[in-house]
């Protein structure tokens, strides 16, 4: 309503531009002004709406899972189309709308082009995205998982060995979420575990001889595996990026993790089956190419 | 009590079933057949019935057709050595309305999205490939959209293709014509200037 008024007087424009900002920053929502709020965010999915619009969920930072529609995005033209792909890391003014919010501005911070020109890194940037969108609530905050997400896609697109990112960012998710893998005692009854390990997946952690027996999801993995588990959990990533780590181990703690994760989520996992598909394709490539 | 007689309220469901009808525009559609003459309705039904028993998919490049090969694919004054690879039939209608190109198609009934769970496996490469490896085909054009899923498709295709001997473009993407440079984003701004071209 602001705009049908001001088209002709500059002046007026710029005055009511003034007091939205000031009615947003407040928060005051009348009964006519839409509030207006600011969203740091990455796009986690979008679908379609309409014709041309998108519903598009954003991760944000402070906010957790949004979904706000984005009018228009789908028309060649639209300022919006660009910024409301997965894993674009932007600036988003929301409008607070009847149902859904409206985005009504975006500014890019990071597109992450190395990433999207790369199928391996697509591939796995939409598993990282997918993991965070199954496994957040909506309007849930869950910064610590914002900055470890955008961590892991930045070193991604900066070019780390991406099935090393995937081991930090499932450790470390499945932690913030509450699921930290418990890799020093028996997460059963607290003994020491010596050798041969398991890992129970409904538990979420190693398991004792003794308690090895009446466990029904376990996962075998070797002594060298657990270690760099914990190393995962709790050394500094560019150190972890710098150390070189062995293939062997990485697939050995994928296998646990995607069990664990299988496990705790809901939903499938859609997004692995490609990526592992993609894996192969590159092994063979590599293979063949010496 | 109930809102709407139980035939209205029947023809109601069927149309918000459709892509993009809400409960509103179906009852507006609803009334609107309730109130067109009984030879409209039934030219309507007809038209429906029709499409359902007469079209289907070419069994050369999987487009929409009412013979088989397709009206495009039978044509003999297309060039048969430059193929459009698109994701949907209605990206086909949208090359032939510019009728720039004069090649020939493969739709591929979707495109790779991870995570939808949708994957090569799902699309129609399988029966691309088998059309490349005739030996008729020189280039390869790839037409899917510039996002995510559409640029995920045209690098997996291209890995499949370039091997194959044939040469693999992908369309250009950039500012729209009649578009305004300030008005784009710095994605399609690098893109365009990516893909800039000799004058
Ligand atoms: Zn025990
Ligand atoms: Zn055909």
């Amino acid at each position: 309503m602001c705009t049908r008024l001001v088209i002709k007087h500059n002046d007026v424009f710029v005055l009511l531009l003034a007091l939205v900002h000031m009615y947003a920053s407040n928060s005051i929502a009348g009964a006519e002004n839409m509030a207006l709020y600011k969203v740091e965010g990455i796009v986690l999915r979008r679908r379609i709406l309409g014709e041309s619009d998108r519903i598009v969920t954003i991760f944000g930072r402070n906010y957790g899972k949004i979904s706000a529609v984005a009018k228009g995005a789908r028309k060649p033209k639209s300022r919006l189309g660009g910024r409301t792909e997965p894993f674009i890391y932007a600036n988003y003014l929301l409008a607070e709308g009847r149902n859904l919010d409206i985005i009504t501005q975006a500014e890019l911070i990071d597109g992450l082009p190395a990433v999207r020109g790369d199928l391996y890194l697509t591939a796995m940037a939409t598993y990282f995205i997918e993991l965070v969108d199954s496994f957040t609530e909506a309007r849930e905050a869950h910064d610590d998982i914002f900055d470890l997400l955008w961590a892991v896609l930045r070193l991604l697109e900066g070019g780390a060995e991406p099935d090393l990112m995937a081991r930090i960012f499932e450790v470390r998710l499945m932690s913030l979420l509450g699921y930290r893998p418990q890799l020093e005692r028996c997460a059963r009854c607290s003994a020491l575990v010596g050798s041969a390990w398991r890992f129970d997946v409904s538990i979420g952690g190693l398991l004792c001889r003794e308690c090895r027996p009446s466990a029904a999801h376990q996962v075998t993995v070797s002594a060298d595996a657990v270690r760099l588990m914990r190393l995962l959990l709790i050394t500094d990533i560019g150190q972890l990026v710098r150390a070189g780590i062995s293939e062997k181990l990485l697939i050995e703690i994928e296998r646990v993790m995607g069990a664990f994760i299988d496990y705790r989520s809901e939903s499938r996992i859609r997004s692995r089956e490609f990526l592992m598909q993609v894996r192969e394709e590159r092994k063979n490539k590599r293979a063949v190419t010496g | 009590m109930r809102a709407f007689a139980k035939p209205l309220a029947k023809l109601i469901e069927e149309l918000t079933k459709m892509p993009g009808i809400g409960p509103k525009t179906g009852q507006r559609l609803a009334y609107y057949i309730l109130q067109t003459s009984r030879e409209n309705a039934s030219k309507l039904a007809e038209a429906i019935l029709e499409v359902k028993d007469k079209i289907h998919t070419c069994s050369t490049c999987n487009n929409f057709t009412d013979k088989d090969p397709c009206g495009i694919c039978s044509d003999l004054s297309r060039d048969a050595a430059t193929l459009a690879v698109v994701a949907e039939p209605r990206d086909v209608a949208a090359m032939e309305r510019s009728g720039e190109f004069k090649g020939i198609y493969h739709v591929l009934q979707g495109l790779i999205a991870p995570m939808e769970g949708i994957g090569p496996e799902d699309l129609k490469i399988r029966e691309l490939l088998e059309r490349i490896n005739t030996g008729i085909v020189k280039e390869v054009i790839i037409a899917t959209n510039p996002n995510v899923e559409g640029e995920a498709t045209a690098i997996y295709l291209s890995r499949l293709l370039k091997p194959m001997g044939v040469k693999v473009s992908r369309i250009a993407s950039g500012i729209p014509f009649g578009g305004d440079l300030d008005y784009a984003d710095e994605i399609t701004i690098n893109r365009a200037i990516e893909g800039r071209k000799e004058l």
